[in-house]
């Protein structure tokens, strides 16, 4: 019902009724300013990719076809938009070991993610979360905050939802292997 | 993958929480009205274009077509095209069956001008 009277809305603004855009900007301005904030931490940042977002989606409003959700397609632009801003600017980010990746054992990332009231634990997964790379920040954001289903991720990252899957279950040994990389050099 | 299958989706609770806590920010006030204008501008700078190519393409045609009549009536019917004498001879059948084409030609431009017309209400009644 939804995506057919957003289907309706497009055909009308690609015929000439440009106002009725501001409807989608109404609708979706907020939940994608608030998922680029996340993703490229800059306030003025956040605003101008929010703005290059829509004014793309408005251009290529004649090549969304309905196979996914508008509010899908819109939050693929904004991926890909940020994802862009951050390579032109080669933002450098920590590489891991794969090997010490691979070896952290599933049940103690379990374990320490699902802790709660833990405030010395959440200063630490704050600054791991800053040193993510942006696609890892923008999937965990996407699966965590946004509560975007498999799927729905899956097809704004433009990855298979098996892809995801496998990407969400290595970013989560990364978030532990970082964390406990900081323990021990606090130590 | 097993923690997506042993446990409940959307888990993870520490990392959620601290996901949750990070900036969100709202969007400045007016943000909105400025976008519109943007995309208003880009709505016009896009007709323009299309104005533009529409143009563009009426031209090349029709230069293609004089150019391809003014080759064919020299080339192929080898008529000179330098004098003022016409050299295209009418038989008087020929003038007799102008008229008739003439009211063709009327009638077809009376039924374009017809749906056009009627394409352009049904567009305002879908529009309104």
């Amino acid at each position: 019902m939804e995506q057919q009277h957003e289907m309706d809305l497009i055909k009308r603004i690609l015929e000439g009724e440009t106002a009725l855009f501001s409807t989608f900007l109404q609708r979706y301005s907020r939940s994608i300013h608030s998922m680029i904030i996340r993703i490229v931490p800059c306030r003025e940042d956040a605003e101008e990719l929010t703005q290059d977002t829509f004014l793309k989606a408005f251009k290529k409003l004649d090549t969304y076809k309905g196979d996914c959700s508008f509010s899908t397609w819109l939050y693929r632009i904004a991926y890909n938009t940020a994802i862009s801003a951050t390579r032109k600017k080669r933002i450098l980010f920590p590489a891991l070991d794969e090997n010490l990746i691979k070896n952290v054992p599933d049940d103690a990332v379990d374990e320490l993610l699902n802790k709660e009231d833990d405030e010395a634990l959440f200063i630490k997964l704050e600054h791991t979360i800053n040193l993510l790379n942006v696609e890892d920040r923008a999937l965990i954001t996407l699966y965590y905050t946004d509560e975007k289903s498999i799927g729905e991720v899956a097809s704004i990252l433009q990855l298979t939802p098996e892809n995801v899957k496998v990407k969400l279950f290595r970013v989560r040994k990364k978030i532990y292997a970082l964390v406990k990389k900081e323990e021990d050099e606090t130590r | 993958m097993h923690w997506l299958k042993k446990k409940k989706m959307k888990q993870d609770n520490a990392l959620k929480k601290v996901l949750e806590a990070r900036e969100k920010g709202d969007l400045p006030y007016g943000f909105e009205s400025r976008m519109m204008n943007k995309v208003m501008l880009e709505a016009l700078r896009k007709r323009k274009r299309i104005n533009f190519l529409a143009f563009s393409l009426v031209s090349v045609v029709s230069l293609f077509l004089i150019v391809g009549t003014i080759f064919l009536l020299k080339y192929y019917f080898q008529i000179d095209l330098s004098t003022s004498e016409n050299p295209i001879k009418f038989s008087p059948e020929s003038y007799a069956i102008f008229g008739f084409y003439f009211y063709i030609a009327f009638l077809v431009l009376i039924l374009l001008g017809m749906d056009a017309f009627f394409r352009s209400l049904k567009h305002k009644s879908e529009k309104s």
